[in-house]
This record gives structure tokens, sequence and C-alpha cells, in this order.
């Protein structure tokens, strides 16, 4: 997975409404490296066959 | 003033329903305490003194009438500050409600058991300006997060029980750290309605107590249907209490070694560990390891859910949420959930399912899983970074595969490190075994007695 251009970022967090401060940058952006990096390996497994949803199991409560 | 303070609510309750303590007495222990002790540790961000004694005289009156409600009936509790509390303010809610608001079901239902409010506990990740809780065994140490208030509050002795509420190890961190006991039930076994939501999909609301039994009787108020959660699960809420004391013998107890080798763990929380596991074969238990590959991924799962799901949360008030003054930990978060992907997000739910089949299918060969809360002691305050909460949802950790698999988690001291901090160890059950893991859990506390020991004051 590509590393972000921080020019890819600020578009991806303008679309969702948030802006990277000056003072953020230097902190943030090797966080998102490492973070997209963990995705990846997370990508990187198998998990044909899996639904989601096994655990999350909401029950109607009763009508009133 | 001390020895009250310091009682559990088993032993304390017949005490109450005899009148040998009153519960005004009791209450004014506590608040006595807290003014004497929190201006160091800072446990509570709200204290409710005048509506607390109002209750305990209430609770007074009853129980004298013979009205008496059960074991928690006088007893003096507090909630993290995550928690709605009609008339209380929420400082982690963005935005604040408007109004009185009313209680969280949660609180509701502590209440209608006759529990005396004494008001809201810290947590991490609230607004600057609230000064951190610090550990009671060591001030310069930090008590563990999130739930930072209710485990250095139920260690220093500042209220007989408190609720957590555990996303990532929020609730077990805490225990561990402060030297307590605290239980993160099965998701949906306790309603969410009225707490101010991090991620909805994993967030647990549970109880930390000082000793177990009185998780089972916190938990025994708690759990059961709700309709105005709609995760909340309508299974039948067992009898926490009557298995309690009967002991271990014949219990399978699986140690998931293989994945303790990823995560780099003080060699004297290893020994911590294996001194409990040994005490549990002499108690009868039957220990083995067991293997979990879908572990390996669960952290990273467990925080991009977390990340996903807090950042839409907040979507709708973003503006307030990223003030200046919320914490960095808090914004990072935001940033993470902001830039992931659908596919990201499926595939760690996907991940979740793998999981949740892959320790169904351990829970069919042993009756808990042992394993450490945290690879060390509690860190010293300012020692971690400010995104160091976020740093660690990327590597493997001892608390978020049971988050992502919804089971409960019991965490319980298992020792002191030689730094004189307290050391915990986790017991994981099959979803809805709160039951079997706190029976295990008490005969280990019975045998081992970490729990007696104090803080320094």
């Amino acid at each position: 997975m590509d590393k972000y251009t921080e020019e890819t970022l600020s578009r991806l967090l303008r679309r969702a409404g948030l802006e990277l401060a000056e003072s953020d940058r230097e902190r943030f952006l090797p966080m998102l490296d490492a973070y997209m990096e963990s995705l990846e390996r997370l990508h990187s497994i198998n998990l044909a066959g899996e639904e989601v949803g096994g655990v999350f199991r909401p029950e109607p409560g009763e009508d009133r | 003033m001390s020895e009250l303070c310091f009682s559990s609510i088993d032993s304390m309750a017949p005490r109450l329903r005899k009148r040998e303590v009153s519960p005004v007495e009791l209450t004014r222990a506590y608040l006595d305490r807290v003014h004497a002790l929190d201006g160091n540790l800072h446990a509570y961000v709200h204290l409710m003194e005048e509506n607390a004694m109002e209750e305990a005289r209430a609770a007074e009156r009853e129980i004298g009438q013979g009205r008496y409600r059960g074991p928690l009936h006088g007893v003096p509790v507090a909630v993290k500050d995550q928690y709605d509390v009609a008339g209380a303010p929420a400082a982690v809610r963005i935005p604040q409600p408007a109004g009185p608001g009313e209680d969280s079901t949660a609180v509701r239902r502590l209440r209608e058991a006759g529990a005396v409010l004494l008001g809201k506990l810290n947590m991490s990740g609230l607004p600057g300006g609230v000064p951190a809780a610090r550990n009671p065994w060591n001030l310069d140490h930090v008590p563990g997060g999130s739930s930072t208030g209710s485990g250095a509050g139920i260690a220093a002795g500042l209220c007989m029980g408190s609720l957590g509420e555990d996303t990532a190890g929020s609730i077990r961190n805490p225990a561990s750290y402060s030297g307590i006991s605290g239980l993160k039930p099965t998701y949906g076994r306790v309603s969410r309605f009225g707490l101010a939501p991090l991620g909805w999909s994993l967030d647990t609301v549970g109880p930390m107590n000082r000793v177990v039994e009185d998780l089972a009787h916190m938990l025994q108020v708690l759990a059961g249907f709700d309709p105005r959660d709609p995760t909340c699960s309508p299974a039948a809420v067992s009898d926490y209490s009557a298995d309690l004391r009967a002991g271990v013998l014949g219990l399978a107890v699986g140690v998931p070694r293989e994945y303790m080798k990823l995560i780099e763990t003080d060699p004297e929380v290893l020994r911590c560990l294996d001194e409990a596991l040994a005490a549990l074969e002499s108690l009868g238990a039957k220990v083995w390891d067991v293997a979990v590959p879908g572990m390996e991924f669960a952290t990273i799962a467990n925080g991009l859910i977390y990340s996903c799901e807090f950042y839409n949360v907040c979507r709708a008030d973003m503006a307030e949420a990223l003030q200046g003054e919320a914490s960095e930990s808090r914004r990072a978060r935001m940033f993470l959930g902001a830039v992931s992907t659908c596919g990201d997000y499926i595939q760690a739910q996907r991940m979740r399912s793998r999981l949740r089949r892959e320790l169904a299918q351990v829970f069919r060969e042993v009756h808990v899983m042992a394993l450490p809360t945290n690879p060390t002691p509690a860190p010293r305050a300012g020692e971690l970074d400010g995104l160091e909460a976020v740093y660690k949802m990327l590597r493997p950790d001892f608390v978020s595969p049971a988050n992502l698999a919804g089971i409960p988690a019991l965490a319980i001291p298992c020792g002191f490190h030689s730094k004189g901090l307290p050391v915990g160890m986790q017991l994981w059950g099959k979803a809805f075994g709160e039951s079997t893991v706190l029976r295990v859990g008490y005969a280990y506390q019975q045998h081992a007695r970490w729990s007696e020991r104090r803080p320094p004051e």
C-alpha cells in the first residue's frame, strides 16, 4: 500500500470534514504510515467464507 | 473510616440489612475520604454530595421499614463520566447534553437496586483542563485507562463499586494497573443506553470492584434486556453468585502461549501468571496450552473498527470534537477512522467472525482461557507519548481479542512487581459464560488473597 502524500491525505481529510493542523503533521503522518502497514497485513489474510456480523446479533424488543 | 471504606459489598450488605451499619454513616465515610484524598488522586470529576446523602437517608428509611432491596441497597457507588446521570454534567459528551437529561440504563438499574450514587469518575480522553487520575499505589504512575477514575477510586477506597466501560481494554487495563477486579461482560449482556459511545459495536458496560463476589452482585443488577439498546441481548440472566464458591476442581484452563510470545512482556508479569496457573492447578484445575491463530490480527481489527466508529460518532459535531482542548489521542483516532475505507472496515469485521469461530472451538475444550492483562505494570505518568494509545492498536495486545469477539473477560490481581505495583491476569469465557469466569476468578482470589492488600496512604 502506497504511503499517503500530504496532498492526498489533506484531500481525504477535507472530504471527511477534518483538517490536519500544521502542528499535527509531523506526528500524525508517521502514525498514518504505520497504520497503513498494519492494514496491509490485515488485508493479506484470506478470510474467504467469513461473513460479517457473526458477533453482532441484535434482537428486536417487544412491540408496544 | 478506612475499615468501612475497604469493605466489600458482599460483607457490608448483611450489616446494612441488619442495621449494624447505616447507609448514611457509610456514605459520609466515603465522602470524607474523597475530600481527604482525591485532591491528589483526581479519581472524581463530579462529586454529587447532596444527592448522595439524600439517597443514603432514603435507603436508611427503607431498610428501617423492612423494605430491603438487595445487596446494593445503601451501597455507595460511582460511575465513569461516560455514563449519563440525570442532573450531572458529562464532560465526554460532545456536545454537552442539553437540560438535566436522564439516567443511562446502567445507572437507573443501580439506583433501582438502592445504590447510593456518589458521583462521576475521571476517564482518559476528556477535554484539557481536567487533571488526569493517578495510581493510588504510586502517584507518579497512571492508574490505567480509559476508566482511570473507576480503577483509582476503587483501589483507594473512594467508592465501594464503580462502573467502567470497555471498548479496547478500558475496564481491564485500570483493574490491572490499580490492583482491583474488573469484568467486561459479553457484548450485549448489559444495556449501553445512555452511554456516550466510543465504538457502537464494541462498547461494553461492566463493573469494577475490589473483589470478584462484588462483581457478581453488580452484574446481577446490571444484566438483562433493555429495548432502548438495539444490541442488548434477551438471553436469560444467570444467578452469578450461585456457583461462585463451587471451586475449580476438574475445570480446564487454556493458555494461549503462542500468542503471548508475540507480545514483549516483562518477565515478572509472566512469572506472576505462571504462579497463578500453578495455584489453579493446585486447586484442581487442569491447565494446557491452546492455539487461536486469529488473535494475531485481533488488535488491529479491533482498533480499526473502534477508529471508524469513533470518527462517525464524532462526525456530526466535528468542530467541537476537534477543538484545541480535545486530547491528541482522540484527534488521532478520528483521523485514522476518517482515512479508512469501507473495505478496511469489512475486512476487520470478517476477522471478527473468524476469531469468534476460533474461540468458540477453543471453549468446547476448555472452560476458561488465562493470560496476562498488561505486559508491564503501570507506566509512569507522562512516560507514554500522547499517541501511544493509538500506536498500541497497531501491534498485538492482551485485551483487544476479547472485545473483538465480544466474550466476557475478567481482570483480577495476580501479584506484585518488584516496583511495588500490581500485576493482573485475565480469565476469558465463552459468550454469556460470566458465571464460569467469576467462579474461577473467585477460587483464585480466595487462594492468593492479593485483593486484601491496600495502597499506601
